[in-house]
């Protein structure tokens, strides 16, 4: 419908009023298309989203987020065996004054573990799984997804970052208890380093495993001390009780037994005996068992005499 | 409402769409945090699933603010693809079109009584309605979820009752214009809802 008018203005001047009236319909048109346009192909939607998200890198209880940011970048895959992962989980930890995440996806039985830098880029990843539901069931906690106990970092200089598996079921005490197992990894291939199975009983009731650089040599080693209890409830490590030293020449551990060893079952990697895992490798309990029959390291009990089985 | 100024408008507006970001803000793991610090300390205000470390109160702070904030801003964003609707609506009735405007404005009480049902709904849908001492953290519905039960209602709410535009359309077209006009927006918020940063915005809402 077209109204033209003709106006005269107060200085003589004759305007098209249908012009004033249309243009603004026009102007609408426009901005009705770009906004639509922009909704349909959501334009700097997401970078801006993972520009706004950067906080929760620093707050803790908004760590999930940053792995819901590391899925929706492509960064990790949210999928476990084409399956969407039921969980989506992130920690952020700190090193070097440079920030890194660990972001798990897991089905509660599989995990995928991807460790990410502030950019997102990936710089390590690794699977696992277990049968085991206490593996993933924490009494007072609720469910955790299978992931790793420390904080990962390159601790021996060798360019692949490493970190303890634990595989014995989540409880609330951080005694050791179980098996674990020491990765470093790598792009395509992982190496594991150790692997051992702790039991304590009534001679050495607690234990607690760490790293440390027992004989100052400046690398790494894996300590086992014994622990007891302090009058507040606090965990107190007493003097090593076996430790793991790094043979920088050899590229492995070499275990330092001064005590009392019937706690512990162990395999350490040597110069001739490697174990490598493809990066697509699930790392469960059975790889850990193949390793320690492997070393044929005796089989001891609470009691200390031979013969415990799982 | 007819009666009030542009300012009076504005204020009702803004008194509304404040008091509903409040509301839906109480369900918050920020509120949980600043009620854990105030009662236990700082020390203890971590929501403690994974035996994370504890938030500071500063950002404990930050996130109240943020959340109030963002959800004063996705409600004032509904209340400007109203406007929008209404431009479109009545663009050859300027009359009609201060009439729908100032009609949003009075509709924007909505906003608090859909914020308040969230909350109670929340808190039934966490058994917690009955045991207030285990709230409000917990089974939340989360913020795309809780606005998109606002957007399905209010362009309804809103339009029920506006004048068609022009002097020449009959009464009992009413019905069908409410429906143009709610489709109109939904429309135009397709636009809007897509263009959301979500995961920044669920996760600072709490």
């Amino acid at each position: 419908m077209k109204r033209t008018h003709r106006k005269v203005e107060d200085t003589g001047q004759v305007i098209d009023v249908q012009r004033s009236i249309r243009w603004p319909a026009r102007l609408r048109l426009l901005l009705f298309m770009i906004w639509m346009t922009f909704g349909v192909f959501q334009l700097g939607t997401q970078s801006l989203d993972h520009r706004l998200a950067r906080w929760c890198w620093s707050v803790s209880n908004l760590w999930n987020t940053v792995a819901k940011v590391a899925v929706q970048s492509g960064a990790v895959d949210g999928h476990i065996d084409g399956e969407r992962a039921t969980v989506q989980h992130a920690s952020v930890h700190s090193l070097a004054n440079s920030r890194y995440a660990i972001v798990t996806v897991s089905d509660w039985q599989r995990s995928e573990i991807s460790i990410l830098d502030w950019d997102y880029r990936v710089m390590g990843r690794f699977r696992r799984r277990t049968e085991d539901a206490t593996m993933v069931k924490q009494k007072w906690r609720g469910f955790q997804p299978l992931t790793h106990l420390w904080p990962v970092y390159d601790a021996h200089s060798a360019g692949r970052l490493e970190t303890l598996i634990g595989f014995a079921p989540i409880h609330s005490a951080k005694v050791a208890l179980g098996r674990y197992a020491y990765v470093a990894l790598g792009s395509e291939q992982h190496e594991l380093l150790f692997v051992c199975d702790i039991d304590t009983g009534p001679r050495i009731p607690a234990v607690l495993i760490g790293i440390d650089d027992n004989n100052n040599d400046r690398y790494e080693d894996i300590v086992v001390q014994e622990v007891t209890k302090t009058d507040k409830r606090k965990m107190v490590g007493k003097k090593p009780l076996v430790v793991f030293e790094w043979d920088e020449m050899q590229k492995c551990f070499v275990p330092k037994v001064s005590q009392e060893t019937s706690f512990i079952r162990y395999w350490c990697s040597s110069p001739s005996d490697r174990e490598y895992v493809p990066i697509d490798t699930w790392i469960d309990k059975t790889m850990v068992d193949r390793l320690l029959n492997k070393a044929g390291t005796p089989v001891l009990n609470k009691a200390g005499t031979p013969g415990r089985s799982d | 409402m007819n009666e009030l100024s542009s300012r009076g408008i504005a204020l009702v507006v803004a008194f509304h769409t404040i008091v509903a970001a409040c509301v839906l803000t109480i369900p918050s793991s920020w509120t949980w945090l600043a009620g854990v610090g105030i009662a236990r300390g700082a020390e203890h205000m971590t929501t403690g699933g994974l035996q994370l470390p504890p938030v500071t109160p500063t950002q404990v702070g930050i996130g109240l603010a943020l959340s109030i904030s963002i959800w004063t801003v996705l409600l004032l964003i509904v209340y400007g693809v109203c406007i929008c609707v209404a431009d479109l609506a009545y663009f050859r009735d300027r009359g009609g079109f201060r009439l729908a405007a100032r009609r949003v404005a009075w509709s924007s009480v909505w906003f608090v009584i859909w914020a308040v049902m969230t909350l109670l709904l929340n808190l039934e849908r966490g058994g917690k309605f009955i045991q207030p001492a285990r709230w409000p953290i917990g089974e939340t519905f989360e913020a795309r979820s809780r606005l998109l039960s606002l957007l399905i209602l209010f362009p309804i709410l809103w339009a029920v009752g506006l004048k068609p535009p022009g002097s020449d359309a009959r009464v009992s077209r009413r019905g069908i214009l409410t429906l143009s006009y709610a489709v109109l927006f939904w429309i135009l918020w397709a636009g809007v809802w897509r263009g959301i940063p979500w995961l920044s915005i669920e996760a600072y809402t709490g």
